[in-house]
């Protein structure tokens, strides 16, 4: 007699470690149902491997989650493998023969737990650089409400900018880049969040900061409800263009962003990516990576490096345009532990010759540098009641 | 290597205080490559200025070989820069704070990585530290005045322990250097007093005004009074006739196993304070010994806290000083205790666990590095996601550019029994980094055995690997389908039909 609760906590373990990826594949027939099958006949031991390694990380009395590889993720990936192991002879059965290596290579595609992203991401990784807009200069201090008792909420600076979606005049200078070896390369994008947790003592609600930037091509107001960032797959920091569109050559390229109206930088969205890398999952991912748009690389017949290690593109004279992460200083949520970043944020930058032949192309009047910045205070979605 | 992946997912404190001190010891004297990996296996918790310029310094002569080793480089020492960035803001007393220097951010750039400013740590406040005066307080001014004062203590007994019970009254707050807290004036209070009870009427009043003087204070307040008690008895006690050196004996063995060893957390003073219990076992062996024993016996039959650092005192007082009764060694005490600590130490206790045999010749230079290689590798096991990255930037550095001594750490690390995910991320690096051509036989094996395990992820890597590297691929065996799969997969063919 299988106990209905055990099967529902073996149902959640498996959509949470793997229903992405399970989705991603078109949910091959029985695959999570076998799947569940295998995890609840260990579901006792799983839970209490888990237990054993939380409380072994987990500073005591911390509510926060160390952000691991827990026994559940592996033991459901394990059994997601050997499922899908057997699919070929399943197939067979069905009278579905083929190159076993063929159907097997097929499969796995959509099933592997890829690490290749996060690794990526972790090759990407700089000290956490000064360069951003000149209006974004206070944010340089992270988080001062921790430190500073009679510090008011919000951050005036930040409160300042709050509705400001573009830039005008001095303040819309291009932004340089002040660290070698990228000294006066064209900061393309910049994305940056500060925040605490709440603590219960002394009694204190998370907060926020989030801030956004980037160039963009509005050939007027921008528009209502947008962001100085889109959002794209993080396709071409991986992959030449002509592979993402093999319709694409320069020449398309050239006529495609001098007539076209958007932001120049987009930040990665891994949503449909295979593998389905997720920042709660696997390896983990750095919180912001940003990619420049489609055509821009096109136009400028730039190609990740081989391999693709880092988010760098390359021309024939070196690096082209690269995307910077950082995650820096450490806070925790009152209970001296886990610590973990109160500083994410990333850059795209572009070689100063590239941007100027873009910058030609577009109209340099036509590209302005748009930004977002909001505040926050109190529970995050997805908190406890207390918002901790 | 073995006790990390031993238990997936969990951090050993054993392999980490290791693996430090491979960085501390080894640093110069390993590949400089293996070295750097072994660097970014040490955690997000572990840097050390000194050692990070001699590592990242080491890597100079890397540069400019490939592309691809360059950019590896570079990624290494942003990464191994970037760990600067985990200044904890907040207190943390348990994470490292030290800072990034001129040199190593110099070390960094010349590697191609990105300049940043020093961070500085946080500096900890003081939480202790009262935030107001409490003399400044006028409430307070009774207890300033009283302070400058001494008390009026009658002579002989009832000042003894008026003097002891009125010290027993000191708050940690107030001042040593004022009259009325002064430790010599204490010492003096008692000592004399005792010396007079001693001379006039014999050992036996002596000590039991000891006694009386002892109960007035509490055994978690300091007790070196009766250190500098027993110090000054022992200096006045040429006359042997009148049992002065008895009350000394007697006055430093009570010093001893009522002072806290530990700076505190033990019962009884310890290995710090032996020379107390050597002191008093020269002046009066059976008085000491009687005194030691009676100090135990009670314990024994107190609460269970009372307990610790008992066992711990007595074995470094009678290494200092055994005593001519029987079972008065330390080997003794540990003989007797081994029936009863056999049952409540974990595990099996036994002699001859390992032996150490130490070796002729020094070990192989290459041996070193395999086994450094090795451990780096072998950081796949670690839990927290970041460690993780880290770990498989490591693999990455070392398949790039020492491509024959990763595999043989890679094997190695595969040859245990490492869940699907984390076999999956290391033969990813293993596709995407491997230069063409130098895919060894015992890697290429090992990629034979596993292009035939039940995991598919794994297998479908290996054979992509062994065939672009040009090696006969093994056909993956027929894993038995779920039958759920089955079921579901015909009827899903029927419906198709």
């Amino acid at each position: 007699m299988i106990d209905r609760d055990d099967f529902l906590r073996a149902q959640a373990m498996v959509a949470m470690a793997i229903g992405d990826r399970l989705e991603l594949a078109g949910e091959p027939p029985g695959f999570r149902g076998a799947i569940t099958d295998g995890v609840l006949v260990r579901l006792d031991s799983i839970n209490a491997r888990f237990r054993d390694q939380f409380d072994h990380l987990r500073a005591p009395s911390s509510r926060r989650i160390p952000d691991a590889y827990y026994a559940d993720e592996l033991e459901t990936e394990n059994e997601l493998q050997k499922v899908g192991a057997g699919l070929r002879a399943a197939l067979a059965l069905g009278g579905i023969l083929g190159d076993p290596f063929e159907i097997e290579r097929s499969i796995a595609a959509d099933l592997t737990p890829t690490g290749v992203w996060a690794r990526r991401s972790e090759a990407s990784r700089v000290p956490r650089p000064t360069t951003r807009p000149a209006v974004f200069e206070w944010s340089l201090h992270p988080i001062p409400w921790v430190e500073d008792k009679d510090f008011e909420w919000p951050p005036a600076d930040a409160e300042a900018l709050t509705g400001v979606r573009q830039l005008v005049g001095d303040q819309a200078e291009r932004v340089r880049v002040g660290e070698v070896p990228f000294t006066d390369w064209v900061q393309l994008g910049f994305v940056e969040r500060q925040g605490t947790f709440g603590t219960r003592y002394p009694k204190s609600p998370g907060r926020q900061v989030l801030l956004m930037s980037g160039l963009e091509v509005c050939a007027g107001s921008p528009p209502a409800n947008s962001g100085p960032l889109s959002e794209l797959p993080p396709g071409l920091w991986a992959h030449r263009y002509t592979d993402l569109d093999s319709g694409l050559d320069q020449a398309r390229a050239r006529v495609a962003i001098a007539a076209s109206r958007m932001p120049l930088t987009a930040l990665v969205s891994y949503e449909q990516t295979l593998g389905a890398p997720s920042k709660d999952r696997g390896l983990g991912l750095h919180q912001f990576c940003l990619t420049p748009q489609l055509e821009i690389v096109a136009f400028l017949d730039l190609r990740p490096e081989t391999p693709a290690l880092r988010h760098v593109l390359i021309d024939d004279h070196g690096p082209g345009i690269v995307c910077r992460q950082w995650s820096s200083y450490l806070i925790h949520g009152g209970n001296y532990g886990p610590l973990e970043p109160a500083v994410v944020g990333a850059d795209l930058i572009i070689r100063p010759d590239l941007f100027d032949t873009v910058e030609a192309t577009i109209g340099a009047d036509r590209i302005d540098l748009g930004l977002t910045v909001r505040h926050h205070q109190g529970p995050e979605p997805g908190d406890g009641p207390d918002g901790q | 290597m073995n006790v990390w992946l031993a238990e997936l997912g969990f951090e050993d404190a054993r392999v980490q205080t290791a693996l430090e001190e491979l960085l501390e010891t080894q640093t110069s004297a390993a590949d400089p490559i293996v070295v750097a990996a072994l660097r970014m296996a040490a955690g997000s918790e572990w840097r050390r200025p000194n050692i990070d310029l001699e590592v990242l310094t080491r890597l100079q002569p890397e540069v400019g070989r490939t592309s691809q080793a360059d950019a590896v480089l570079t990624s290494v020492a942003n990464n191994i820069a970037a760990s600067y960035d985990d200044q904890p803001l907040m207190y943390a007393s348990e994470t490292t704070k030290s800072v990034a220097t001129a040199d190593l951010i110099d070390a960094v750039v010349a590697l191609g990585g990105s300049a940043f400013a020093v961070r500085e740590a946080r500096k900890d406040k003081d939480e202790n530290n009262p935030s107001f005066d409490r003399r400044t307080d006028p409430a307070d001014l009774l207890k300033v005045l009283e302070s400058r004062q001494r008390p009026v203590l009658p002579a002989g007994r009832d000042g003894a322990i008026s003097a002891a019970r009125d010290y027993d009254n000191k708050d940690y707050r107030d001042d040593v250097g004022e009259a009325r807290w002064s430790f010599d004036a204490l010492v003096n209070a008692i000592g004399w007093r005792v010396l007079e009870t001693t001379q006039s009427d014999g050992a036996e009043a002596g000590i039991e005004l000891l006694d009386d003087v002892a109960r007035e204070i509490s055994i978690y307040s300091e007790n070196l009074v009766f250190a500098a008690v027993g110090e000054g008895l022992a200096e006045r006690c040429d006359d042997t006739t009148t049992g002065v050196n008895t009350v000394a004996s007697y006055c430093l063995a009570l010093a001893y196993t009522r002072i806290r060893g530990g700076g505190g957390w033990r019962n009884f003073a310890g290995r710090e304070r032996a020379d107390l219990w050597v002191t008093a076992y020269a002046l009066d062996p059976y008085t000491a010994e009687r005194k030691l024993a009676a100090a135990v016996g009670r314990t024994a039959q107190s609460n269970s806290v009372a307990f610790y650092g008992v066992t711990q005192a007595i074995i470094s007082a009678f290494a200092a000083q055994p005593t001519a009764s029987a079972g008065g060694t330390a080997i003794d005490c540990w003989n007797a205790a081994y029936d009863v600590l056999r049952v409540r130490v974990p595990g099996t206790p036994a002699r001859g666990h390992h032996t150490y045999n130490p070796t002729t010749t020094p070990d192989k230079f290459d041996d070193l590095n395999d086994a450094l290689a090795t451990l780096a590798v072998a950081s796949i096991s670690q839990g927290m996601r970041a460690d993780l990255r880290r770990a498989l930037l490591a693999v990455t550095l070392l398949l790039t550019c020492r491509p024959s001594i990763a595999q043989t750490a890679l094997v190695r690390v595969l040859e245990h029994p490492l869940d699907a995910a984390r076999i999956t991320w290391l033969l990813e690096v293993v596709r995407d980094c491997l230069p063409s051509g130098q895919l060894t036989d015992e890697m290429a094996a090992s990629l034979m055995r596993l292009a035939q395990t039940d995991l598919l992820s794994v297998r479908v890597l290996a054979a992509e690997i062994l065939a672009a590297h040009k090696k006969p691929v093994p056909v993956p065996p027929a894993t038995e389908p779920a039958a759920r799969v089955r079921l579901a997969f015909s009827q899903f063919v029927q419906e198709h039909e």
